[in-house]
């Protein structure tokens, strides 16, 4: 098969797969600070960075990479590599054990909030299972978000979301141009829209923002929630399922409305 | 090239071993050479079906493991000209199986003829995964119950994320519905799910109708393949599903009451 080179034995073999990284940018030479930024950051979300492989990106200035190192180990994230590593921070990674990665040929860089960890590449994922259909049927586009002239992705799902999988627009919004089967999860960390059915899962604010909402053509989902507020099918009104609705968090409180 | 088709569900007792003999047949009966492989190692069923089980010298996982070659392993089907079995071991489990063995099978495979039918097993494990593997159409058979529909909901998430196709980026398995076991009447009280609500969930063609019939059951029993029953509405349910598979454009049937000669005579 492409992409795989097999020894003779079979019970070793080299893989080529497409994997989504969080990328850490740091603009900060001062590891202190940047110890205390990123602390800060995680505590607004605890456990939700758990173990999670990051790439560092130094697109101007050359900390001391092995405390940089050190600093986010003891957050309990992984440091896997370097992104687009300057000569001196090429060096400083290779003493300290990390790979050097290049951006794909053609993306360009992307801004980002000084104080988010953002996603690099297309497809963001959290379950292994979807992650082949990421790669065939999502495809994130970016757009121009506030004055601020940030980016943030969407992901555009244009197949199917079956029983079993699950799909997480990290940072973005996620847009499904048909149905969430029984069974599925879609997540976002801002809005989710769906233009076919929603019979599964739908997480908006997944990251904590609660002023994402869920807008859905027909509404008979397992579970609606947003920013952690969850409501399940037994709790909901019987009057909108099946209805065109929208799902918003107000004070705690999940409303589902009707739209016209 | 062949074609490979993956005859798969999820769930088990649906009828895909039925479906895989029925419909292989029904190629072959077409004047198309057709095979028809059991993935279901350790529960081999197919040649039962078949009724081909006293022939079975070597099997599948045989020919995998090189102690046997294809042409030893292939039993020719004595009714059917251009149908050929590869019958799954019954002594063996589904680790049996390995990508690059099946690979090299169905590539030999593939020199000598125009359909593959692979048989999965029930499940969405290793022995599942084999058999859709390298597919590039997939038969989805589905019962009229709930059940039975998340199932192949889930399965249909697998074919567009974990067969060669998806792995590779090309174009995706091409998915065929059919529902078996379909009785008109049970949905009209409500009982099953209809033609519209699993086309409603699952979203894809639909190719076949097989309603619910003794002469299913008493065809596994004698093994011979439903699509030989000519008295029986579930052998013109496969050999339209066939017809329509190969390009030609059938209306459904069966998919309606039968209406009695009482109520036909009343214009009910």
């Amino acid at each position: 098969m492409a992409g795989s080179t097999t020894t003779a034995e079979s019970g070793v073999v080299f893989k080529g797969r497409m994997m989504t990284l969080t990328v850490l940018e740091i603009r900060e030479a001062d590891s202190d600070r940047i110890a205390t930024q990123v602390a800060a950051q995680l505590k607004r979300s605890p456990g939700f960075f758990s173990r999670m492989p990051v790439l560092l990106s130094l697109p101007d200035v050359v900390p001391d990479l092995a405390r940089v190192c050190e600093i986010l180990r003891q957050q309990d994230l992984i440091v896997v590599g370097v992104l687009d590593a300057s000569e001196p921070v090429a060096r400083a990674a290779g003493d300290a054990g990390l790979a050097m990665m290049k951006s794909p040929a053609g993306s360009n860089r992307r801004q980002s909030s000084a104080d988010t960890a953002r996603t690099s590449g297309a497809q963001s994922e959290r379950a292994p299972e979807p992650a082949g259909d990421a790669a065939s049927d999502a495809t994130a586009a970016t757009r121009d978000d506030d004055s601020n002239g940030r980016k943030t992705p969407t992901r555009l799902v244009t197949r199917p979301v079956r029983s079993g999988q699950q799909i997480y627009a990290r940072g973005g919004d996620l847009v499904i141009a048909t149905s969430v089967s029984e069974g599925a999860e879609v997540l976002a960390d801002g809005h989710i829209h769906i233009y076919g059915a929603l019979r599964g899962r739908a997480l908006a604010g997944a990251s904590g923002d609660g002023e994402a909402r869920i807008f859905c053509r027909r509404f008979e989902p397992d579970l609606v929630a947003i920013a952690g507020c969850y409501k399940v099918a037994d709790a909901m009104d019987e009057g909108v399922r099946c209805q065109a609705v929208q799902v918003s968090l107000d004070n705690d409180n999940l409303h589902i409305e009707l739209q016209e | 090239m062949a074609k490979i088709i993956v005859v798969t569900s999820g769930k088990g007792g649906v009828g895909k071993t039925t479906t895989a003999a029925s419909f292989a047949a029904g190629l072959a009966m077409r004047g198309h050479k057709t095979i028809v492989i059991d993935f279901d190692v350790g529960l081999r069923n197919l040649d039962l079906i078949m009724g081909c089980e006293r022939r079975v010298v070597f099997d599948f996982v045989n020919v995998i493991n090189g102690e046997a070659n294809l042409k030893q392993a292939m039993i020719r089907d004595k009714r059917i000209d251009n149908l050929y079995i590869l019958a799954a071991s019954q002594t063996r489990d589904k680790d049996a199986l390995d990508l690059a063995g099946v690979e090299r099978t169905l590539n030999k495979l593939s020199e000598e003829f125009e359909y593959i039918v692979c048989d999965s097993p029930a499940g969405i494990e290793k022995g599942a995964l084999m058999a859709m593997h390298f597919a590039d159409e997939a038969l989805v058979v589905t019962n009229p119950e709930v059940s039975s529909v998340r199932d192949s909901d889930r399965v249909l998430g697998m074919l567009s994320s974990r067969t060669r196709r998806a792995e590779q980026g090309e174009e995706p398995v091409k998915e065929h519905l059919i529902v078996t076991r379909y009785a008109p009447e049970r949905v009209g009280k409500g009982e099953m799910l209809s033609l519209e609500d699993i086309s409603d969930i699952l979203a894809i063609p639909l190719l076949g109708v097989v309603p619910e019939s003794e002469t299913v059951l008493n065809a596994s029993n004698s093994g011979a393949p439903v699509v030989l029953e000519e008295t029986a509405d579930a052998c013109y349910a496969y050999l339209d599903a066939v017809a329509r598979f190969l390009g030609e454009n059938r209306p459904m049937r069966f998919t309606e009451v039968k209406k009695g000669f009482f109520n036909r005579l009343m214009g009910r």
